[in-house]
């Protein structure tokens, strides 16, 4: 075994470890924690058994194991991005409901407090 | 039309120097105005409550759009037959306002919208002309509404059309949401000439040229996610 194997496979069973705990203290939903769990899976299959990744790619029609996983990277935070920007765009929208309600509010009060 | 049905929404951002003879100006015609201060930072609402006018105010900016909308909600509330946006700037004469509403009577179309380019007075510097001509090309392309002024800020709207529009974009894009709307809520519409008066003020307080980009990916964006 490789040092980067040493210490990198450790790490990751402990995130798989701890998002078992998060997710089972109802601190995110089930959903979420197994699409995390699975991820830090297969992060720690790619480093036990390089060359299961490496068969991958060239299945793929990609020439290393290590290209794999950039573009794959490359693309996740993509769409990490993208669904975080929904998400930004979703709060504003709640922001300005909020801020409307409260508008409405304290010029309705002020008709009807005695002048 | 009785004018004390008719609610003046003036949607306002640091606009403290100009709200107070906007509001004074409309309030010789019509009773109620509504300022929606729009979380500015000078004495805005201070100035348009001491012209009269009802203050709604914004704790945080949320842009042009989502003040519209809360003039527009108040209104309603209120009872308006008619709610009218005006621009805080001093752009718009308040004799437009009666020629929209008397248009509204006469064609019995539920939204009024003005237009700077049905009549030649508006001193439209060029570069403003050029980009509200791409912008309305680009309106008709996405909407089905013939109209020639994709963003100006004069418009008549019914209570039951008002009661229908739901404006969600927050900033600028506002404008060409509200034809969407007014298109797929199948409202009759109609365009009535306006002058708008370009001062310095006005115009450096508008947006850029540059900005239409910024509005077209708004509104695009909206299209087709939501």
């Amino acid at each position: 075994m490789t040092t980067f194997q040493l210490v990198t496979l450790p790490i990751l069973v402990a995130f798989v470890i701890g998002t078992a705990i998060v997710a089972a203290r109802r601190r995110m939903t089930p959903r979420l924690g197994i699409a995390w769990m699975l991820l830090w899976l297969a992060a720690a299959v790619a480093i036990a058994f390089p060359e299961l990744l490496v068969e991958l790619a060239r299945f793929l029609g990609i020439g290393r194991g290590a290209d794999l996983v950039f573009y794959v990277s490359i693309l996740g935070t993509f769409l990490a991005f993208f669904l975080t920007y929904l998400r930004f765009r979703r709060v504003e929208d709640q922001l300005t409901e909020i801020v409307r309600h409260l508008a409405i509010l304290n010029a309705e009060g002020e008709d009807k407090s005695p002048r | 039309m009785d004018l004390s049905c008719v609610y003046v929404v003036v949607p306002a951002y640091n606009e403290g120097s100009a709200v107070h003879d906007v509001v004074r100006e409309i309030r010789l015609d019509f009773p109620h105005v509504v300022v929606v201060d729009d979380g500015s930072r000078d004495a805005t609402a201070a100035e348009a409550k001491k012209a009269g006018a009802v203050v709604l105010r914004h704790v945080l900016n949320r842009g042009q759009g989502a003040a519209l909308q809360t003039g527009i909600d108040y209104c309603l509330r209120r009872g308006a037959d008619v709610v009218v946006t005006f621009d805080a700037d001093g752009q718009h004469r308040v004799e437009d306002v009666h020629r929209m509403l008397a248009a509204l009577e006469t064609t019995g179309a539920d939204v009024a919208i003005g237009s700077r380019f049905l009549d030649l007075q508006s001193n439209l510097p060029a570069a403003r002309r050029l980009t509200l001509r791409i912008a309305t090309r680009f309106m008709r392309l996405t909407s089905g509404v013939p109209l020639t002024d994709a963003h100006n800020g004069l418009r008549a709207i019914r209570r039951s059309a008002a009661q229908r529009i739901r404006i969600t974009l927050d900033g600028m894009a506002h404008a060409s949401e509200l034809v969407d709307q007014i298109d797929r809520h199948d409202l009759k519409v109609t365009e009535v000439p306006v002058v708008i008066r370009y001062s310095e003020y006005s115009l450096a307080k508008g947006q850029s040229s540059f900005a239409a980009i910024r509005i077209a990916f708004d509104y695009l964006f909206k299209r087709i996610f939501r």
